[in-house]
């Protein structure tokens, strides 16, 4: 009796088991054999939904299959990585961060895509976006494809320095100057907003003032300087400019930027382009029309704006590379890129489209943002790249707040990336 | 009972006045934040972050509701972290009853080391096992299933439940069961009915947090399923983290929209936490 | 009795055969792994013997995330456990529309951790957030929440406050209310206040509770992760930097799995060493009962 009452229970444990192994699998890609859906991993944003709907106008066209996932940055990284190590073969398409170039190439997690590519890309395309797909930078083989073509740019508010008469800033002094100046008279608003937050967003938004400084992170020998003379006065202008930041700013990142900005609580700051677009709509943005773009200020050297493409990558694991290159070629071509970059979804990596008349009548900073890529400058192509972001930016923030002074703080992060490439 | 005076009334009264205060305090405590999101999820960005906060929407929008169905799909979403969360629920906590019962009632070889290491698993910070699990998903050929998830789930809230269980079983006295043996009844009647019923607040409270836990996990949910389709709530939702902005409306709405799911489940699993209640009194 | 020996292992066969296929494995690669130095993503593995736990142990940032650990568990789990059971003793002594009270208290906890950090990061803020907003309104400075080395930590601490108060809540209600009516009807009887039955009867039988509590809240809040990585992202500078934000750093964004392994069992014998005396009550009852008999 009680066996058999038992046994009936654990039957049905098992049956549940069984059936939660099997029976749940339905929602699963069920392809029929000969149909190829390809996968693509993006970032999730504008940039994702401007792929997913061209992905739906592919399928339109060739009748083929694609699936976009879209997630968080982190976790783009992450998922790809495992999914190429376990040779799980999930993703035949990966967008890619450039700074992650090196590493992804290095580790042998992407398809080399010389053999496709015979006489590299056309000439249309922007030289700076062309090196960063390729390992060892500009001169290896190309590796991925440049999808989106970021830059930073310097923001400012034209109507608040028009009321006080300052011209646009052309050194970091300048900038200063002009923060002081408007932080003192304008009532509730700041002359600048740095992005504190440890990690990568305070190494993103420093270094552009580092490099106006001369500073370089890693020299010829591929040392570390970060502790250099121009690290310590970029620093010191760094400081300055939180000063004149508003409070809170040692935990901002992009969002708070933005609000800040869109708020009018601020009149000048770094930021991206994909941004113009928050700036000029009335949903979100109070100060519709009264931004205007610049290059990023120099100071010892010329501008300095810092490269932050997008670009797409075929995993070395992917079972459908033809596919994955075809519709790669496409995302690139000409029209794509319009299309997408019409839709929001980001800034292109042709030259030709920055004059194309329908896209600067949409985006009026186009002239700004091709010259801010033509004299953009990468983050230093190292694999280690990411730790050593990770790490520098641990000590930038621990200067920020007053943690450590910033002599000791730079001497420490110089050490510990010296570490880090050993 | 000495006969009411004034004073005493006026100490009822204060008393009454004191826990209704209490009451306020405690219910403001837990839902402001609540109210906040549903409060932010019918404004626009603007007035999210407008100077001086608004306590209800001035312009109320419901284009963040819109969205979230429209652009995220969220009823199949809600539907799939039904489907894992449910299904990981019921396995864990009947699994995780027979294991706690018998490891409660029990002396056998290997106890202790079984429940160290029941809790071993547990105190490991989860990205630690995500290489290793997602080789073992991956050679069993359930990555993008919900079956990854809910294997992954019953893994992670097994040590949970047997844990909370084994202290509930610990709470009845033994000498109930032996008098139903006596009386000739099977081990596993007398823990089916008997026992089990005695332990239903423990069994409510268990299912309770076990589904909460599966259905807010998000790590394992990211890495394993590929198909939006099949994605979770938590999932879903971190899409709403964009390159330069957080989209807090949906977020928000996505917030509340969550909830109510739970929120269900929750309530329906009162009913045993109160049933518990009165078995509990044969107990004494 | 040996019949019922053989019956008690097939009740715990389905837990083990779950344990023995998801968790021998990975449990076996972290210890194994925490001897390698490991570069997953170019795949290079080397034998490293005990140098990753030299190195964890010698390394100042650790040492700071061990501090901060240590800090926000035991205010976290003080915290949590003071609030969970006195909100469990407000309702345990009976309301009228008890169920939908009860059911308010539990609403932090079913919330998604996302959305929670989320609405409190914006709660917080500076110049946007409610909090300030209200403090300004009352004549109070307002309070840079998230962005000060002093502040960053507590608001950490009081998210998760808020959040899992209604666990503790829960587990000490379900145990309040296997409690026999009969025992205070006769302390009644016999003249006991309020306050003496709840020093002399309930505290003493929600014991086994409490213990499993803070055991579970202790676990967890080793754990804790979401909620520094939505609202801080470890800093500012070092604030709010934990045990476990220092391996998913090294785990995941440097991807050295082996270090972070290593990192990860120097975490699991700290939790252990914090958490033995709530283990041993909770094992213990068992074998209470088990002797008594």
């Amino acid at each position: 009796m009680f066996r058999k009452k038992f046994g009936l229970s654990l039957l049905a444990v098992v049956v549940l088991m069984a059936f939660a192994l099997t029976g749940y699998n339905a929602g699963a890609a069920t392809a029929k054999p000969g149909e190829v859906t390809l996968t693509l991993a993006a970032r999730a944003g504008a940039m994702g939904d401007a792929l997913t709907e061209s992905a739906r106008r592919y399928e339109e066209i060739t009748g083929k299959k694609i699936q976009v996932i879209c997630m968080p940055y982190a976790e783009l990284k992450e998922t790809a990585v495992l999914d190429v190590r376990n040779n799980a073969g999930a993703y035949d398409l990966v967008m890619l961060d450039d700074p992650w170039m090196p590493e992804f190439s290095q580790g042998k997690l992407l398809t080399n895509l010389d053999e496709y590519f015979k006489d590299g890309l056309d000439d249309d395309f922007i030289e700076n976006c062309v090196a960063l797909c390729r390992d060892p930078y500009g001169k290896g083989p190309l590796f991925a494809l440049p999808a989106i073509g970021n830059v930073t740019m310097f923001y400012y508010r034209h109507d608040l320095l028009k009321k006080y008469n300052l011209s646009p800033p052309k050194t970091w002094d300048d900038v200063i100057k002009i923060a002081e100046i408007v932080t003192k008279d304008e009532p509730d608003a700041y002359g600048y907003v740095v992005r504190g937050q440890r990690g990568n967003p305070i190494v993103a938004d420093y270094l552009p003032v580092f490099w106006a400084y001369g500073g370089e992170v890693l020299d010829e020998n591929m040392k570390p300087t970060v502790n250099s003379e121009a690290g310590i006065k970029a620093m010191e202008t760094y400081l300055k400019l939180k000063e004149l930041s508003p409070k809170g700013c040692e935990t901002f990142d992009s969002d708070q930027i933005a609000t800040a900005l869109t708020q009018g609580q601020i009149a000048m700051t770094i930021a991206w382009p994909s941004w113009v677009s928050q700036v000029d709509n009335p949903e979100s943005s109070k100060v519709v029309g009264k931004i205007e773009f610049l290059a990023v200020p120099g100071q010892a050297k010329d501008s300095a704006a810092m490269i932050g493409n997008w670009l797409m990558g075929i995993p070395v694991t992917s079972r459908n590379k033809e596919e994955a290159v075809e519709f790669a070629k496409w995302i690139i071509s000409k029209e794509t890129q319009k299309e997408m970059a019409l839709m929001g979804g980001g800034a292109p990596t042709r030259k030709s489209l920055y004059s194309d008349p329908d896209l600067t009548a949409k985006y009026r900073h186009y002239p700004a943002q091709l010259s801010a890529l033509l004299h953009s400058v990468a983050r230093p192509r190292t694999p280690y790249w990411s730790q050593i972001e990770d790490v520098w930016g641990l000590y930038l923030s621990q200067i920020l707040v007053g943690q450590i002074d910033i002599r000791e703080g730079l001497d420490r992060a110089n050490k510990e990336i010296e570490k880090i490439l050993k | 009972m000495r006969k009411p005076d004034k004073s005493l009334h006026v100490r009822a009264g204060l008393k009454a006045s004191f826990r209704y205060l209490a009451l306020i305090l405690i219910i403001v405590w837990s839902l402001f934040p609540v109210y906040w999101m549903l409060n932010n999820s019918f404004k626009n960005r603007v007035e999210q972050f407008s100077a001086a906060p608004t306590f209800f929407p001035h312009q109320i929008t419901f284009e963040n509701y819109r969205s979230l169905f429209n652009n995220l799909g969220f009823s199949n979403v809600i539907a799939n972290s039904f489907t894992v969360s449910l299904t990981s629920t019921l396995i864990a906590v009947v699994i995780g009853s027979l294991a706690a019962y018998s490891l409660s009632r029990f002396r056998f070889r290997g106890k202790r080391i079984l429940m160290i290491w029941i809790l071993l698993t547990r105190i490991f910070p989860p990205v630690t096992f995500v290489i290793p699990i997602y080789s073992i998903m991956r050679n069993a050929g359930l990555m993008n299933t919900r079956t990854a998830l809910i294997l992954a789930y019953i893994a992670f809230n097994l040590p949970f439940a047997i844990w909370m269980l084994v202290n509930f079983f610990n709470e009845i006295p033994m000498e109930i069961e032996e008098s139903s043996m006596v009386d000739g009844a099977t081990l596993y009647q007398t823990f089916s009915r008997i026992v089990l019923p005695l332990v239903l607040p423990g069994l409510a409270a268990t299912a309770i947090f076990t589904f909460i836990m599966s259905w807010n996990e998000f790590m394992y949910a990211m890495i394993f399923i590929q198909s939006p389709k099949l994605a979770t709530v938590p999932v879903a939702l971190s899409g709403l983290i964009t390159e330069y902005l957080v989209l807090w409306g949906p977020m928000s709405a996505g917030g509340i929209m969550s909830v109510i799911p739970i929120l269900v489940f929750v309530v329906l699993m009162q009913d045993y936490l109160i049933k518990g209640l009165t078995l509990g009194a044969v107990k004494g | 009795m040996r019949k019922a020996e053989r019956l008690t292992y097939l009740f715990a066969l389905p837990a083990v055969v779950v344990f023995a296929l998801l968790t021998v494995y990975p449990l076996i690669y972290a210890i194994v792994t925490g001897f390698y130095k490991i570069d997953f993503i170019r795949a290079r593995t080397m034998f490293y013997g005990f140098q990753n736990y030299a190195e964890i142990l010698t390394d100042d940032t650790f040492w700071v995330a061990v501090k901060n650990t240590l800090l926000f568990v035991v205010l976290a789990v003080v915290f949590e456990t003071l609030l969970g059971t006195v909100f469990a003793l407000f309702f345990n002594s009976g309301f009228r529309f008890m169920k939908l009270y009860r059911t308010i208290v539990l609403m932090p906890m079913l919330l998604p951790p996302i959305t929670v950090a989320l609405t409190w990061k914006m709660m917080y803020d500076y110049n946007f957030g409610i909090f300030n907003f209200l403090f300004k309104t009352i004549g109070l400075s307002p309070v840079e929440w998230l962005s000060s080395t002093d502040w960053a930590l507590l608001s950490v601490v009081l998210t998760d406050i808020w959040q899992w108060t209604p666990f503790v809540f829960l587990v000490i209600l379900a145990s309040l209310q296997s409690i026999p009516l009969e025992i205070y009807e006769s302390a009644q009887v016999e003249g006991a206040s309020y306050v003496q039955s709840l020093r002399y009867i309930t505290l003493p039988l929600l014991r086994p509770a409490l213990a499993l509590v803070l055991l579970l809240r202790t676990i967890d809040t080793f754990r804790v992760f979401d909620k520094m990585y939505v609202l801080t992202g470890g800093g500012p500078g070092n604030a709010t930097e934990t045990i476990t934000y220092y391996i998913y750093r090294y785990g995941f964004r440097y991807f050295q799995t082996g270090y972070a392994a290593a990192a990860s069992i120097v975490m699991v014998i700290m939790v252990l060493v914090f958490s033995i005396p709530y283990i041993k009550q909770v094992i213990g009852t068992a074998d209470f009962q088990r002797n008594a008999n």
